[in-house]
């Protein structure tokens, strides 16, 4: 049962993390623009950063399963993966999905556009920010410090 | 964004499957509880149930609910079900437009 675990752990991390992180850093840029593709472009990735986050939310749901099942709930790196998850998915859902929305769609009058690319360039902060947590989160797991559980 | 959103039928439809399977797997976890007790369900449907969970939580602050809508996603067990129906009852009451 732990392999099964581990292995749709590391594959929903894959499949649903992945584009995520891809969707959120390349959207600033086609908020940028003003062409009517990149309109099309744009509400494409925000449909994939919403989609993928909710299914995303299945990494840690296996994550706490498998741990729980190895016995290691409790060890440091475990909570210290856990607390930068749930800083990461605020990171998302507070700042990162909210700043995509006021994004949508063409820009009301051209004195908005100042303000557009100011909220651009902070999302761009935001994305990266949480592409950070999530290496610091895959940099915990392959190490492991302190796991004596060799899985 | 200045009238009053509804939800899309298809984002509805989100809410409705992540419900279902949040309560659903709870049911076969508590009769596998008071049953045969067998550990591979345990571990099967306890992953499934804390993700349709999760699910219906996020589904339901990114559709155009009312907080108390999306508040009562957070009951376990039913607070989908219940989000949903009410979501369905006001979407019906405001003459939703078909998407």
């Amino acid at each position: 049962m732990g392999k099964v675990l581990l292995s749709l752990h590391v594959l929903a991390a894959i499949v649903f993390i992945g584009p995520v992180t891809v969707a959120v850093s390349v959207f600033p840029r086609y908020a940028r623009a003003t062409s009517a593709r990149s309109a099309e472009v744009v509400a494409l990735l925000h449909r994939i950063s919403r989609v993928y986050a909710v299914l995303g939310l299945s990494v840690p749901v296996l994550g706490i399963a498998l741990a729980a099942h190895l016995g290691v709930l409790g060890d440091a790196w475990v909570v210290a993966s856990l607390v930068l998850t749930i800083a990461a998915a605020l990171v998302l859902a507070v700042v990162i999905l909210p700043a995509q929305d006021r994004l949508m769609g063409p820009p009301a009058e051209p004195s908005a556009v100042a303000t557009r690319s100011a909220t651009a360039s902070r999302l761009s902060m935001a994305s990266g920010l949480f592409s950070l947590l999530w290496a610091v989160v895959v940099v915990l797991m392959v190490v492991r410090p302190g796991s004596t559980t060799g899985v | 964004m200045t009238a009053v959103a509804t939800p899309t039928p298809s984002g509805l439809r989100w809410l409705g499957v992540a419900s279902v399977v949040e309560t659903a797997a709870l049911v076969v976890l508590v009769v596998n509880l008071a049953t045969v007790h067998h550990p591979l369900v345990t571990s099967t449907m306890g992953p499934v149930h804390g993700f349709a969970y999760l699910a219906t939580i996020a589904v339901a602050f990114l559709l155009p609910l009312t907080t108390g809508t999306r508040l009562l996603t957070l009951v376990p067990a039913v607070g989908g079900l219940l989000a949903l129906h009410r979501a369905r009852r006001r979407t019906a009451g405001a003459g939703g437009t078909p998407a």
